[in-house]
């Protein structure tokens, strides 16, 4: 079965799915750091962006998990997870291409960068304005700014690539 | 007390406004965008009337025409839009409408930032120093040159603003320009004019709100204080009533009276004050308006305040006596935002919205199970508050209502409020200002980490396993080297 890499937080596990996920018992056997974890699904289905509970060593969890696998929401808040396979570099954290994209339909309104400059993460990159407020889009990493395909005054769509950081 | 009352809102707000006009068996007239097809507003207000294309909820002449088309005789403005705005206030007036809410000439003279703040000094308030006119976001200059002299840190602010909208905190000179042009652009969306002003800001402060009532005969009374100070990306999101640890001095008190009768104040308002670390208050402005924070106080006088309000306007009078219960309120605000990207808002469809109960809960939401977000406004679900005999009461009841609280189709600041709730600053009592400058944890439980990784690993094999699903070999439910896709 395949192994991961998994973060949580910064904590980092190792983890081995022992189980096909359907199985005549509905119990998946995942190895977590070494420890046996048994996971019951809610249902035979995979789509796990519907999954709200699930039963995890006899206890019951009420979730969330991001169709993106960025984050799982439970009980007691929001948890970041980060998944990669042992040795490779992790798989898809929302910004590692550093490709800025509209993450929600709106208006650029201003554009603080210009293509060739050197910018860090974090440093404003340009406004995007939605649901009446002015959004700041910042640097998701340092490096250098590549194309700008948008300029004040230009409507986006959502998932439109707005600047790539290299 | 009216015949017919339109609505000229939405959301959260008004539901809230039907819901009172139920009670006192006024039928309510629901105005809507498209966007807004199938809201909750709409759903519960007697009757309802589609916007035409391109008219807004700020479109006055549009909205006055379907009030007497309607047969209604009073417009309530709820908050943001056209609440505070002396023009819409005049033309209900003209039209023969009631207008829900302070009188025009009243809302003229809070219009002005600079102006009410004057006069607030004229009656004895302290104010903070500020810049002492308004610019146009172009005079960069000019605007640096006042910077300079004021000394940073500092708001930059719409001068005919209110509230958190279109104003930004500015460190240092760096971050002056792009400040102006946002708090500019917001001003000019929100409140029809670009001019901004500049305010000294004082770090560890805390923003302490007045509400009151006053009626036509000029009697206030004081409905409470309530703590305001928790705020990120300027969106307030959790507050405590009352504000706690302080009182305020009665000369205060009167001279906040002397100014609401000077400019001819009627209604329901809050005054917000700064307090600084030495108990020193600053009048900041006087919202002339419902607050988003009302429930908080009505939960802690057991008053409808729109009930309230509406009766004084109609010329009874108010209230004689508010009896204030013992105890704490604290009140969030969930809003559909991505707490993983700044707080971008995040519309979309709501699968799951399961708000809590139970007693001394209390929930105002205008969103439901299948209903649009839409893109276009606000991105606030619904407030929650609680009642508590005790701060921590409080405190342990507001962690039971967020946990039982699911909300699933859009991303929401619920993980923020519930580590906020759970330990840190505001959990002890002891927050300001400086509070939300740094980032918080967005989870306060390190025990589900294990399990956590295992439901983690698991979706990521049953995405990859979706994703090859086409053949049928697959669905035996085991492994292939060539089900790849690791990026989609």
């Amino acid at each position: 079965m395949d192994k991961f890499e998994i973060s949580v937080e910064q904590q980092k596990f190792e983890v081995e799915i022992k189980s096909p996920l359907i199985n005549a018992s509905g119990k998946i056997e995942v190895l977590v750091n070494g420890k046996p974890i048994f996971v019951k699904l809610p249902g035979r289905e995979l789509h796990f962006e519907d999954w709200h509970f699930i039963e995890v060593d006899s206890q019951s969890f009420e979730l969330d998990i991001d169709p993106e696998l960025r984050w799982i929401k439970s009980i007691d808040g929001l948890h970041r997870i980060e998944l990669s396979k042992p040795g490779e570099s992790v798989a898809r954290p929302a910004s590692g291409d550093g490709r800025i994209k509209a993450p929600i339909p709106g208006l650029i309104t201003k554009v603080f960068v210009e293509p060739g400059q050197a910018v860090n993460e974090g440093d404003s990159i340009l406004i995007l304005e939605a649901m009446k407020m002015e959004n700041v889009m910042s640097a998701p990493k340092a490096g250098v700014v590549g194309a700008i395909n948008v300029s004040a005054g230009k409507t986006v769509s959502l998932g439109d690539v707005l600047v790539y950081i290299e | 007390m009216f015949k017919k009352v339109l609505v000229a809102n939405r959301g959260v707000i008004a539901v809230r406004i039907i819901r009172t006009l139920r009670d006192l068996e006024i039928p309510s007239l629901a105005v809507y965008e498209e966007s807004d097809y199938g809201s909750l507003h709409v759903l519960l207000s007697d009757e309802s009337a589609q916007l035409p294309e391109a008219q807004h909820y700020t479109s006055e002449k549009q909205i006055i025409k379907i009030a007497l088309k309607h047969g209604a005789d009073a417009i309530h403005p709820g908050y943001g839009f056209m609440a505070e705005s002396s023009r819409f206030a005049e033309a209900c007036h003209a039209a023969n409408l009631t207008f829900l809410g302070p009188p025009a000439k009243a809302l003229a003279a809070c219009s002005s930032k600079l102006e009410i703040m004057e006069q607030a000094e004229g009656f004895g308030m302290k104010v903070l120093p500020h810049s002492q006119k308004s610019f146009a976001p172009k005079c960069l200059a000019e605007i640096s040159a006042s910077a300079q002299k004021l000394g940073y840190p500092l708001h930059v602010k719409a001068s005919a603003g209110s509230g958190m909208r279109a104003s930004r905190l500015i460190n240092g000179p760096a971050e002056l320009e792009a400040g102006v042009e946002i708090a500019s652009r917001e001003a000019q969306i929100t409140f029809e004019g670009e001019q901004v002003y500049l305010e000294k800001w004082l770090t560890k402060s805390r923003t302490i709100q007045l509400q009151f009532l006053i009626d036509k005969s000029g009697k206030m009374i004081v409905l409470g204080t309530v703590d305001v100070t928790m705020n990120k990306h300027n969106r307030r999101f959790l507050c405590e009533a009352p504000a706690p640890g302080i009182e305020l001095a009665p000369e205060l008190i009167s001279s906040c009276e002397k100014l609401l009768k000077q400019i001819g104040y009627i209604g329901l308002g809050a005054f917000e004050f700064l307090l600084d670390q030495d108990g020193n208050y600053f009048f900041m402005e006087l919202q002339a308006r419902i607050q988003n924070e009302h429930s908080a106080i009505e939960l802690l006088t057991r008053l409808d305040l729109v009930r309230e309000q509406i009766k004084i306007i109609a010329g009874l009078p108010c209230t004689s006596e508010v009896k204030p219960t013992n105890g704490v309120t604290m009140q969030c605000r969930i809003y559909a935002e991505d707490l993983l990207r700044q707080s971008l808002p995040s519309p979309g469809v709501l699968r799951r919205f399961r708000l809590p109960g139970g007693p001394n809960v209390r929930v105002d939401a205008f969103a439901y199970g299948g209903c649009v977000i839409p893109e276009r406004f606000d991105p606030l679900l619904s407030t929650i508050a609680c009642w508590g005999e005790t701060r921590h009461d409080c405190l342990v009841r507001m962690r039971r209502a967020l946990r039982d609280t699911a909300i699933t189709g859009v991303k929401t600041n619920q993980a923020r409020i519930q580590v906020l709730l759970q330990e840190g600053d505001f959990a002890d009592g002891k927050y300001n200002h400086d509070t939300m400058l740094l980032p918080h944890k967005l989870s306060f439980s390190d025990k589900f980490d294990d399990k956590l990784a295992a439901i983690a690993a698991i979706a990521f094999c049953a995405k990859i396993q979706r994703s090859g699903l086409h053949k049928p070999e697959r669905l035996s439910g085991g492994w292939h080297a060539s089900s790849r896709s690791f990026n989609d």
